[in-house]
């Protein structure tokens, strides 16, 4: 036995033992410090920094200053910097690793301040949970510039031109099928003959020998009474094919006027976009703001949420910083992994004063039975008269999550904040805002109302002559404008949600747009018609021809029908109408 | 590098017994394929400096055992998620999990679980197996391998030089 134990190994391995705690004691600022700045980077998916930590034994605890989270979306820019945070942790429970802070204080709150150097991350945290949001299609906003007639043209299918061709085509082949029958009815040369024949019978059917001419007299008069017939059904179809035509004559004389509409109506400015100004000029600046407010919300919601799995019938959590899977049994008591059940918040301001705080931070609700909440003010600040802000994060039956939000401000100067598209280079110069926002996120959709009321507002106009017509129309309108209210409602899904804008500046500027929009449809129609007609001249000149054409069969039958009732009239045919029966 | 294969090779050809060597390298595969710091091996440690196995051939193993570990973790996952899911070792698992010394070596996590339960249950095996292996190496490889021209030429190496001055180092202590 004694050969297989080695008794100064004993010794070796207190002493080793004592040499790794001590190493562990002196580098564990370090260590703590790399830890926090790796797991937050992560979370927040930018820099997070740390100046120093303090961790201590007796009591339990740690303390760590100059923290400085990047924002994501801007790396020179904090997005938050605290100067202090200091909490006690329960000694027992860390054994049993669950960090339980009963107390916590963050000092020398500031946000957005500027980065010494850029915080984003060489290689992007993935965030599993970010929303992605096309704001632009949610609020996309009307053409504000009309193309001119000529680029419209270049590019329309014009019904015009197509018009007139299948017009002219018709006309064409009328024109031919009435001169084929033209032909085959009776002309001059029959009307001549049986002018020709009148005279014979005249003259040789005088006195009792008129009684024996009398049946060719009545022949005569058949035949005269048939051509009559015929040219006159000719003529009557004739009218009806004509007058078929000329409706046609009557479209390609309108087609013109047609087209510049459906054109106008297509390309020209739609008054139901630009109805809406307050989505003009308010929408791209509150949509980026709820992008941004989920966009945290989806970063930060492991802090209050584990996303949980069912493997192999239990309960499972994926650790942050271990490998494989950590299964959950139950607990007597239950306690959360970690949990901060109390924190205050001091801010340093030049102006006024900002506190806060927040409970029951744990990513263990249903655990803890507690949901996660805050609460802030501030009162007179440099641009802010007053805040309050109130939320709760309720995860306690994680089968359905309850997130909301309520937030207050008075008397928010704004100052110099640009409006709308960028082309419409209009100011808010000033203004004095109340907002009231009460925001809430249950079962994965959003329901959140806005409403915001300005006083003392003023806008500052683009130059007189600079940008679109309709800008310089609003601007000159906004200017006589001091006070308005903007009511907001965002509903639907966080990756898909929808942004409703009302404003009493629409009904307001409404007269202003709609008048604008009215003129500009009336001069682009009246542009359009004389391009169409400039464009179709041509056509519509051999359209005219085909047309001419066509009068010249009509006067011709015209003519013959005449001459053959001018035949029919003769003296000789009374003979038949005074008593001879006329069929025979 | 040189210095480390010469004590590789010293380990293999020292005095120390077969088992010696071999109870290291089953030690060292305990502490190399689970979680380095956890409570368990506080105690392989102990074992290993108490017990008179051979320090340089836990040194090597534990280093070779730790890099293989994470490459085996998806194996130790799945095993430690059967375990844990096994509706008749709930029980267990659920006393261990309300421990304060369950709580510390994580026994309800997946890989934690998982690599310490194929670690003690490949422990006897590979103590066996190597046990053989250097016996076997040293009745008929080590013998061979010294005969050949190989060898020779490898005796005029820096490295079997800087191997001989281990060896005699190790002798006159």
């Amino acid at each position: 036995m004694k050969t297989w134990i080695r008794l100064p190994g004993l010794l070796a391995f207190f002493i080793l033992v004592a040499l790794g705690l001590a190493c562990w004691y002196l580098m564990a600022d370090t260590l703590v410090r790399s830890g926090l700045e790796k797991s937050a980077t992560r979370l927040v998916g930018a820099r997070v920094d740390i100046a120093r930590a303090d961790l201590t034994l007796r009591p339990a605890g740690i303390t760590l200053e100059g923290i400085q989270v990047t924002d994501p979306e801007q790396p020179l820019i904090n997005a938050v910097t605290m100067e202090r945070i200091a909490c006690t942790l329960g000694a027992f429970q860390l054994l049993r690793r669950r960090i339980i802070i009963e107390e916590m204080a963050l000092e020398g709150l500031a946000f957005g301040t500027p980065r010494q150097s850029s915080g984003a991350l060489k290689r992007p945290v993935r965030t599993t949970s970010a929303p992605k949001m096309r704001l632009s299609d949610k609020l996309a906003l009307p053409a504000l510039k009309t193309l001119d007639a000529a680029s419209i043209l270049a590019q329309a299918d014009l019904t015009t031109v197509k018009m007139i061709e299948s017009a002219q085509n018709d006309l064409r082949l009328q024109g031919e099928r009435w001169r084929q029958r033209l032909s085959e009815l009776p002309d001059k040369q029959k009307m001549e003959d049986y002018q020709a024949r009148i005279a014979r019978l005249k003259s040789s059917a005088r006195g009792k020998a008129a009684l024996t001419a009398l049946p060719e007299i009545t022949a005569l008069y058949n035949d005269l009474q048939r051509d009559l017939t015929l040219l006159s059904q000719s003529q009557q179809a004739f009218g009806h094919d004509y007058a078929s035509l000329m409706e046609r004559v009557q479209q390609v004389a309108r087609a013109p006027h047609e087209d510049a509409r459906r054109l106008r109506q297509k390309y020209g400015l739609s008054p139901v976009g630009l109805g809406n100004i307050a989505a003009i000029l308010f929408g791209q600046k509150i949509g980026r703001w709820v992008e941004r407010c989920l966009s945290w919300h989806a970063r930060l919601s492991p802090l209050f949420e584990h996303l949980q799995e069912e493997r192999r019938g239990r309960r499972t959590t994926r650790p942050l910083r271990a490998a494989g899977v950590d299964v959950y049994f139950p607990e007597e008591p239950p306690q959360p992994g970690w949990l901060i059940h109390r924190a205050a918040l001091t801010a340093k301001l030049t102006a006024g004063e900002f506190a806060g705080s927040f409970h029951d931070l744990t990513p263990d609700q249903d655990l803890h039975g507690l949901p996660f909440s805050w609460s802030f003010s501030a009162r007179n600040l440099e641009h802010l008269q007053g805040m309050d802000l109130q939320g709760r994060f309720n995860r306690v039956d994680p089968r359905h999550p309850r997130d909301e939000v309520h937030l207050s401000l008075s008397g928010l100067k704004l100052e110099n904040q640009p409006l709308g598209p960028g082309d419409l280079s209009l100011v808010l110069k000033g203004a004095s805002l109340e907002v009231q926002l009460d925001a809430l996120l249950s079962g994965g959709i959003i329901d959140a109302g806005l409403t915001a009321t300005a006083t003392g507002a003023a806008f500052s106009a683009p130059a007189v002559g600079e940008g679109p017509g309709l800008y310089q129309a609003l601007s000159a309108a906004l200017a006589g404008i001091e006070r308005f209210t903007l009511t907001t409602r965002i509903t639907g899904p966080p990756d898909d949600f929808s942004v409703q804008l009302s404003s009493d500046l629409d009904e307001a500027l409404g007269h202003v747009v709609r008048g604008y929009i009215d003129q500009q449809g009336q001069r682009l129609q009246q542009e359009l018609e004389g391009l169409i007609r400039e464009k179709a001249a041509d056509k519509l000149r051999a359209f005219e021809t085909e047309q001419a054409a066509l009068m010249v069969i009509k006067e011709e039958l015209t003519a013959r029908l005449n001459l053959a009732q001018e035949l029919r009239g003769d003296n000789l045919f009374r003979v038949i109408s005074k008593g001879v029966p006329r069929a025979f | 590098m040189i210095q480390l294969l010469a004590r590789m090779l010293k380990v293999l050809n020292s005095e120390a017994k077969p088992l010696q060597i071999a109870g290291a390298v089953s030690l060292a595969m305990v502490a190399g394929l689970t979680p380095l710091m956890s409570l368990h091996n506080l105690l392989v440690f102990l074992l290993v400096l108490t017990l008179r196995v051979n320090l340089s051939a836990f040194l090597l193993a534990l280093a070779f055992f730790s890099a293989l570990g994470p490459l085996l973790d998806p194996i130790f996952h799945h095993t430690g998620l059967a375990l844990l899911g096994l509706p008749s070792l709930a029980p267990l698992w659920t006393v261990l999990s309300n421990t304060t010394l369950g709580r510390i070596e994580r026994i309800y996590n997946s890989v934690s679980l998982g690599s310490l339960t194929l670690a003690l249950l490949f422990f006897y095996p590979v103590l066996r197996l190597t046990t053989t292996a250097v016996m076997r190496y040293r009745e008929r490889l080590l013998v061979w391998i010294r005969k050949t021209r190989v060898m020779q030429l490898f005796k005029m190496s820096r490295l079997y030089r800087a191997y001989e001055a281990l060896r005699i180092m190790g002798d006159t202590q």
